[in-house]
């Protein structure tokens, strides 16, 4: 207790040597928190805005449809079934259904034309599963007819207004060509970069008709109660159709989000270099404050020994002086980190007019990104920094504490 | 029997390939309760002496024997460590003492890592001490805010608040004026009488020898002189 009281008063010595490394580790502290409080507010919003607008909790399709699924691919879609649906219904427990049919098209202005993925919706129950709607800019979302909704950034590139007419130019399932004349009921602007640059929504059944494959679909989707009630409903789901010796598979989120998901673990790298820049800004800083305050008080430490100390006493005093250090610094580093991620949390960091609404880092935001909390970080963080600074302080103490007790004394 | 006895100690130092002796076979003994003053010219083997006989240095050969039993040569580092924490006091020329800790908690410092006695005690001790050595009612006070005499009993004080058997200085008064000298060496005498310590210095200074109930010569790494006695002939 008395060599813990001692070197807790040794902090007191130099106090802005003491303050100076404990800023080093605070500074540290603060950047990981900010940082993670981006990467985790960048993989709520950009999961949330995936499944909110994209993928849903659920998909069901072909395991040969999935196999292709990026080329959009006419074949291989399934009849939308009532019986089968109903089956699915009651195995996941929801109503939130959809089906879609996605296609590949090319939009004509009349002097331009540019590569789109059409997608084919029922509004009504489309609005079930995803929140596309609440993104009208202008105009309204179609009830059926000869009607698209396409993003505010296709809209702007090919100059078209609410009310105009587009051409879809695409190939239907035997390889001829077709085309359909659509007015442009609404434009949406989606916090999703795909769908307001290369996506153009139409009705189902206009869909099905101009490809002429009768009542088909690429996949039913749905909505669960929660996401993570998701992998459950696909296990679930995957056992009915083996015992039904049917040909459907079901993917949950995760799946449907695999690139999303890397996009984000890619980002997360980012966490780790900021780790080990705490390390390095900790280690190099409290290594520092030891060796200087070994040396200057080798006549001390000589002294110690000449008390009857033992070398394992004098390391405790040097590495209780360093989880001071420790302690201040992550105190303080947790404490202006948590500020940072207040004010990035509730006020925001526009990435928009960073990026111009193209994209974010490659991973789908057009708006404001917000700051995430995630009490186990900063948890997690402050004890780090204190076991940064005790593991950094270990070996120059030792080296400090062998100290030759009469050179220590008389200095030599 | 000899508190210390000290058989034919030799130490060598090596620089590079030469061999510097410093200590060229001692042998000694020192009673208990003796004030003894080692002395001779800078260079002569004086401190290296000294830091043997306080463990703190070893020997290149020869042995120390304590109370007629323990050989220090047999203890490995951490029983010397210990030996020193309950047996030996220290007073250095440079008083070595922590500037954060008051007076007070630098006398205590030396009983708090042997750790015997009751909080209470502890402080009755370390208090009845510091007014032993003049210090009453600076025992708040640390180091920056006392006198070079005042540190140095503070180093006196903390060399004997915990009974040591053996008390070693190097050169005590070194940095004192000879008014000063005078009282540490005064308190020191007066410890020395009072609870039978035995002290041992290394010196030149023949004020300090005037003080010494023995003294012992070195010159060139061995004992020239050793005078014992009332009146003995101090050198100039």
């Amino acid at each position: 207790m008395f060599l813990t009281k001692l070197a807790l008063k040794n902090l007191t010595r130099h106090k802005k040597r003491t303050i100076i490394t404990a800023f080093v580790i605070s500074f540290g502290i603060f950047i990981f928190l900010v940082s993670d409080s981006l990467m985790v507010g960048m993989s709520d919003l950009t999961i949330d805005n995936s499944i909110n607008l994209q993928t849903g909790h659920l998909q069901v399709m072909k395991e040969e449809y999935w196999e292709n699924k990026d080329e959009l691919p006419m074949n291989n879609l399934i009849e939308e079934d009532s019986n089968i649906i109903n089956d699915i219904k009651n195995t996941v427990s929801s109503d939130n259904y959809t089906s879609r049919l996605l296609f590949g098209a090319t939009i004509n202005n009349g002097s331009e034309d540019y590569p789109i993925n059409a997608i084919g919706i029922k509004p009504d129950d489309d609005q079930k599963v995803f929140d596309l709607k609440e993104y009208i800019l202008e105009g309204e979302m179609f009830t059926g007819g000869q009607n698209v909704v396409i993003g505010k950034g296709l809209a702007d590139l090919m100059g078209f207004n609410v009310g105009d007419y587009a051409t879809l130019l695409f190939r239907t399932e035997e390889g001829t060509f077709n085309t359909i004349d659509a007015q442009l009921s609404g434009v949406i602007d989606a916090p999703h970069p795909e769908i307001n640059e290369f996506h153009v929504y139409l009705p189902l059944q206009l869909a099905q008709d101009s490809l002429n494959i009768g009542n088909k679909v690429s996949k039913y989707l749905f909505r669960l109660g929660e996401r993570d009630k998701s992998i459950t409903a696909a296990n679930n789901l995957n056992a009915l159709f083996n015992d039904n010796g049917s040909n459907l598979h079901a993917y949950n989120w995760e799946q449907l989000s695999q690139e999303l998901l890397a996009m984000i673990q890619q980002g997360n790298i980012e966490n780790m270099i900021m780790l080990i820049i705490i390390i390095v800004l900790a280690t190099v800083g409290v290594i520092n404050t030891v060796i200087l305050s070994a040396l200057e008080r080798l006549e001390e430490i000589g002294m110690m020994k000449a008390l009857g100390l033992k070398v394992r006493e004098i390391v405790y005093i040097f590495v209780i002086e360093s989880t001071g250090i420790g302690i201040i610094g992550s105190f303080f580093g947790v404490l202006i980190g948590s500020i940072g991620v207040y004010f990035m949390s509730n006020y925001g960091l526009s990435v928009s007019s960073m990026t111009e609404g193209q994209s974010t880092f490659g991973i789908p935001i057009a708006d404001k990104l917000y700051g995430g909390w995630e009490i186990s970080t900063f948890i997690f963080i402050f004890f780090f920094g204190i076991l940064v600074s005790i593991l950094a302080s270990i070996l120059p103490a030792i080296w400090g504490a062998k100290k030759d007790p009469v050179k220590a004394i008389y200095h030599k | 029997m000899a508190l210390l006895k000290l058989d034919d100690i030799k130490k060598i130092y090596h620089q590079g390939k030469i061999d510097v002796p410093a200590i060229r076979g001692i042998s000694l003994d020192i009673e208990k309760g003796e004030f003894t003053t080692i002395f001779g010219p800078s260079g002569s083997g004086k401190t290296t002496l000294l830091n043997i006989i306080g463990c703190l240095d070893k020997p290149s050969s020869g042995d120390i024997t304590y109370e007629g039993q323990k050989k220090l040569s047999e203890l490995n580092n951490n029983e010397l460590s210990d030996f020193r924490r309950y047996n030996l006091g220290f007073i250095f020329q440079g008083h070595n003492l922590i500037p954060v800790l008051t007076a007070f908690e630098n006398v205590e410092f030396a009983i708090r890592i042997i750790d015997e006695i009751s909080k209470k005690e502890r402080r009755k001790k370390v208090l009845d001490i510091l007014e032993s050595v003049g210090l009453k009612g600076l025992e708040n006070r640390k180091p920056n805010e006392l006198s070079g005499g005042q540190k140095q009993r503070v180093a006196i004080a903390r060399a004997l608040v915990k009974n040591p058997k053996l008390v070693l200085a190097d050169e005590p008064t070194a940095n004192l004026d000879s008014e000063t000298s005078e009282e540490v060496l005064d308190i020191m005498l007066k410890m020395n009488k009072k609870l039978g310590t035995t002290f041992i210095f290394s010196t030149h200074d023949p004020q300090v020898m005037r003080y010494a109930r023995r003294l012992i010569e070195i010159r060139d790494g061995k004992v020239t002189n050793d005078d014992q006695g009332e009146d003995l002939d101090v050198p100039h």
